[in-house]
Parts: structure tokens; sequence; C-alpha cells
């Protein structure tokens, strides 16, 4: 099948979006991230809004959009019905985290979770069907899962050091690679898959990624940029940040006895600057591996179409 | 219960083409757009054991239509007595349809209806005038039989009872149409 590519922008920005929602419910429930919810929550509504735009070009009648709600055992209907109530709950979210309200937030926090749980879910499990064997599988839901806690975790963490909050930036940057890990086990899950799937054929075979026409989007694309890379940089951006706050308690512990010589304040600031230093470093280090993650799931989208191959072909 | 479907016999089909081009007459199908087509299978087996036979694909009108379950609108239906057809005034062009169905038959005619999803009717506009689909008037070979499976005496039933019969690859949508071959090796389906 040809690459459905408003599905695909759709798709990557909606992950993105999620992802970011489940790390802001994450925050909410440990109550931290406070400075960078309402950036992120608003992050959040334009990638959904962004992405569902996308999606609307793949319409032929864009004027008949809203009959789509119109068969709620559609996988299509139930997508659209999620990402309205995803749409409604990061809005809500976004107005209460202006202001001070602790409870509400809270509760709205678990329900952007479970709302950027379910949605990928739902969107990923729409594409199931027995005609397309390379899509009837749960690693191709699971997948969407993953990759949208990649790159939504990644960008949370990248945007918390950005704003320079040492003690929300180490576990954020814990989180940024645990939805790499979750990106990169769920993108493995799914290339097993297309090696399994029934009903086997030159078209939708393994073989066209290993050494085939999609050799250079599998290899170069998902294998460099969607898995090393990004694993890598999240990795070293934690330990970046660990060292600039070890040599930033150093640099405190040092303090009392330099205070015998009147320069306390000196050190403190000292301490201060190496941690800030280490985060900012890891800021970057997280933007580098969220760029590489787009073009990651891009790649592993285009295999997906690719692969995607009715049973028979008869007349397309 | 009425169930029009078609049954093709393989045997008598000699590759005219008549029907695809009948077919995109009948129901004024764009350029480069097909509801229906013939397919050469094989040869197959070794000279001077060879074999081939041609294929006439088109919609199956199958009895648990997948592209009308997909349907978030509701313009795939499958109507009382069979035949899956879409109701042009309800598609957005989602194309969730084409996706769905296992043997690509579906497509947008974009020279006619723009931005909706066309396929074989089983010329529901003839049905409905007692009359038959074009494909199965026009064919030199009389290969296409239109009818009533339910009925035993109807022309469709009559080829399933004399043929060995096949259908398409059966995924759980039950595709209705059947082909009759005995001369050749069925080379794809069940
Ligand atoms: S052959 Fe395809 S288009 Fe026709 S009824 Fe079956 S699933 Fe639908
Ligand atoms: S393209 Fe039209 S007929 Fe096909 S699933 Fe979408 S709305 Fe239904």
């Amino acid at each position: 099948m040809a690459v459905q590519w408003p599905l695909l922008v759709f798709s990557v920005l909606l992950g993105a979006s999620c992802g970011t929602l489940v790390f802001l419910g994450i925050g909410e429930i440990k109550g931290v991230f406070k400075k960078v919810r309402f950036p992120l929550a608003v992050c959040a509504l334009v990638l959904l809004a962004v992405g569902g735009c996308a999606s609307a070009m793949h319409l032929g009648h864009i004027d008949r959009a809203f009959y789509i709600l119109g068969n709620m055992a559609s996988g299509l209907s139930k997508e659209l019905f999620a990402v309205g109530f995803a749409g409604v709950v990061t809005l809500v979210y976004a107005v209460l985290a202006r202001k001070d309200y602790p409870g509400a937030s809270k509760v709205l926090g678990v329900l952007a979770l479970i709302a950027g749980v379910v949605l990928p879910l739902v969107a990923g499990a729409s594409y199931m069907m027995p005609a397309r064997p390379a899509w009837d599988s749960f690693t191709l839901p699971l997948m969407y899962l993953g990759t949208g806690l990649g790159l939504g975790f990644v960008l949370s963490a990248a945007v918390v050091c950005l704003r320079g909050e040492g003690d929300d930036a180490s576990l954020a940057l814990k989180l940024a690679l645990v939805g790499v890990a979750a990106s990169v086990v769920t993108m493995l899950a799914y290339v097993a898959w297309i090696a399994l799937a029934p009903f086997p054929v030159e078209s939708r075979s393994i073989g066209r990624l290993l050494t085939g026409s999609l050799a250079l989007e599998f290899w170069a694309g998902v294998v460099v940029l969607g898995i090393v890379a990004p694993a890598a940089l999240a990795w070293l951006a934690l330990r970046k940040a660990d060292d600039g706050a070890g040599a930033g308690a150093a640099g405190a512990g040092a303090a009392p006895a330099v205070a015998a010589a009147g320069t306390d304040g000196g050190a403190a600031a000292g301490a201060t600057t190496a941690e800030a230093a280490g985060v900012r470093s890891a800021a970057g280090m997280l933007w580098g591996a969220l760029a590489c993650l787009v073009v990651g799931n891009v790649a592993l989208r285009i295999i997906m179409y690719a692969v995607a191959t009715s049973v028979e072909s008869l007349i397309y | 219960m009425t169930r029009y479907t078609m049954a093709i016999d393989l045997d008598s089909c000699i590759g005219c083409h008549s029907c695809a081009v009948v077919c995109k007459q009948e129901n004024n199908v764009g350029l480069g757009t097909f509801y229906s087509k013939v397919l050469t299978i094989g040869p197959s087996g070794s000279y001077p054991d060879l074999e081939m036979y041609y294929l006439p694909v088109a919609c199956q009108h199958c009895e648990n239509p997948q592209c009308v379950s997909v349907c978030p609108t509701g313009a795939s239906y499958k109507r009382e007595d069979g035949i899956v057809l879409v109701d042009h005034a309800k598609c957005v062009g989602c194309q969730y349809c084409v996706m769905a169905c296992p043997y690509g038959v579906r497509t947008y005619d974009e020279s006619k209806d723009k931005g909706v999803i066309e396929k074989c009717t089983l010329c529901a506009h003839l049905v409905d005038d007692g009359k038959t689909p074009a494909c199965v008037r026009h064919c030199p070979g009389q290969a296409r039989f239109f009818g009533d499976a339910d009925d035993p005496e109807s022309d469709v039933s009559k080829m399933i009872a004399r043929k060995q019969t096949h259908k398409l690859t059966d995924v759980g949508n039950k595709p209705s149409v059947t082909f009759g071959l005995d001369k050749c090796e069925w080379k794809g389906g069940e």
C-alpha cells in the first residue's frame, strides 16, 4: 500500500501528544513538574490539533467528517471519539494548570494519563484487520503506545531540563530513558510481527526490510535513528545531569571548609552552576534524541504502510 | 432468504475480457479504474504438462463483508438480498473499507463522483429491474451465472452442483462468489 502521509503525520503527532499527557499525569501523581505543566499541556493540545487536521486531509469529503461518528463498531469512529476525549481532558487540564487547584489538577492529570495510554492503543487497533496480515497484530497498537511514550517523555524531559528545575530534572531524565526503552521494545516487537505474519509473500516479507527495497528505511531510519541513537542520547543525558549534580554536590561539600575563608557564597554558586550546566547539556542531548525518534517513527510507519499489502491484490 | 451472488465457470472462460469491458460501459467506470478484471493464472507445471486458466475478479459480495463492518459512516452496507453497496451521499472517502477488503477490489474513481469509493455493484440497478448483471449477459463463453444461492433451481446453484468449486482466500469475510474449475489445478484461496 502507498504511504498514507496524512495518517502517518497524525499518528506520530498523536503519539508525541499522548506521551506528553502520560508524563504530565505521572508528574501530577508525584506532585512535580509544576512549572512546565502548562506549556506541556498546551504543547500536547497543539500536537493533537495539528495531527487531527493532518488526518482530515486524508478524507475525500472533509465536509462530512462528523459522519465518522456514525458506526461505533468501526475503529475509526472509536478513534475520533478517543481524540475528542483526549482533547477535552487536555484543554481542561491546561486551564487548571494556570491556577492553583491541586485536587482538580491531580484528577485531570490522572484522566490525561488514561487518555494518553488509551488513545494510541485505540488508534493502533484501528489498523488491525485480517485483510492486511502485516497489521493484524496487537503489537501494532503496542508500538503506537510505546513510540508515543518515547516521543512524549523525551520532549517533556527536554522542556523540564530547559527550564533548569534541578529537582525535577533527575526524574524527568529517568522517565525519558523509560520512554525510549518502551519505544525500542515495542518497535522491535512490531518488526518481529512482520516476520511472523500469516499469508507470507514477498511484498510483506521481513527480507524487504533486512536486505530489500526497505533496507534504508529499516537500518538507517529504524535501527540507527529510531533505536540506537535515542537510547544512547537519553542515557548520556541522564549521565550528564548526574555528573553535573555530583560536581555540584562536591562543590557544596567543600563549602564549609571554604566558609572559614569567607567565600562560602562563591562555593554554593559554583555548585549550582555546575548542576545547571549539566542539566542544560542534558536538554541538548534530549532534543537530539527527539529529532532521531521522529525520523525513526516516520521510517517505521513508511515500512508499516509499505508491507501492508492485502491478502490478495486482485485489481489494486 | 434471497442471497444474490455470482458463480463463474472458469473452464468456460476464454479470457476475452468482455466482462471487464462491458462493466465499464454499463457502470460508466472511469479511465484507469476497474470494477472487474480478468487475471491470467499460470502457466504452471513443466513442459509439456502445462496448464493455465483465467480468473475474472471483482467484489465478492461477502457474507460477512469487512468493508461494511469497518465503515465509520454506514456508507458501505449490505442489502437484504446480499448485494454489498456504497451510498455515495454518506461516504467521507476515508478509504478504511479499501484497507479492510482482503482482495483489493475497491478504489476511488477520480473521474466520477470525486472523493468517494467505487466498486462492483453486481449491477444492482439492473437486478432491481429484474435483469441480470451486464457481465453475465455479455459473456460469450457463458461462463458467468447470476442468481440466488439459496434457491436450488437458480443458475448459480446449478453450476455449483455440477462442478468442483473454489472460493478466494477467506479471512473471516466469507466471500460469496463461487468459481468452478475441473480441468486445471486451482492455484489460490480455498
Ligand atoms: S470483496 Fe471486499 S469490497 Fe466486496 S464485499 Fe468483500 S470485503 Fe467488501
Ligand atoms: S471510504 Fe466511504 S465507504 Fe469506505 S469506509 Fe470510508 S466512509 Fe465508508
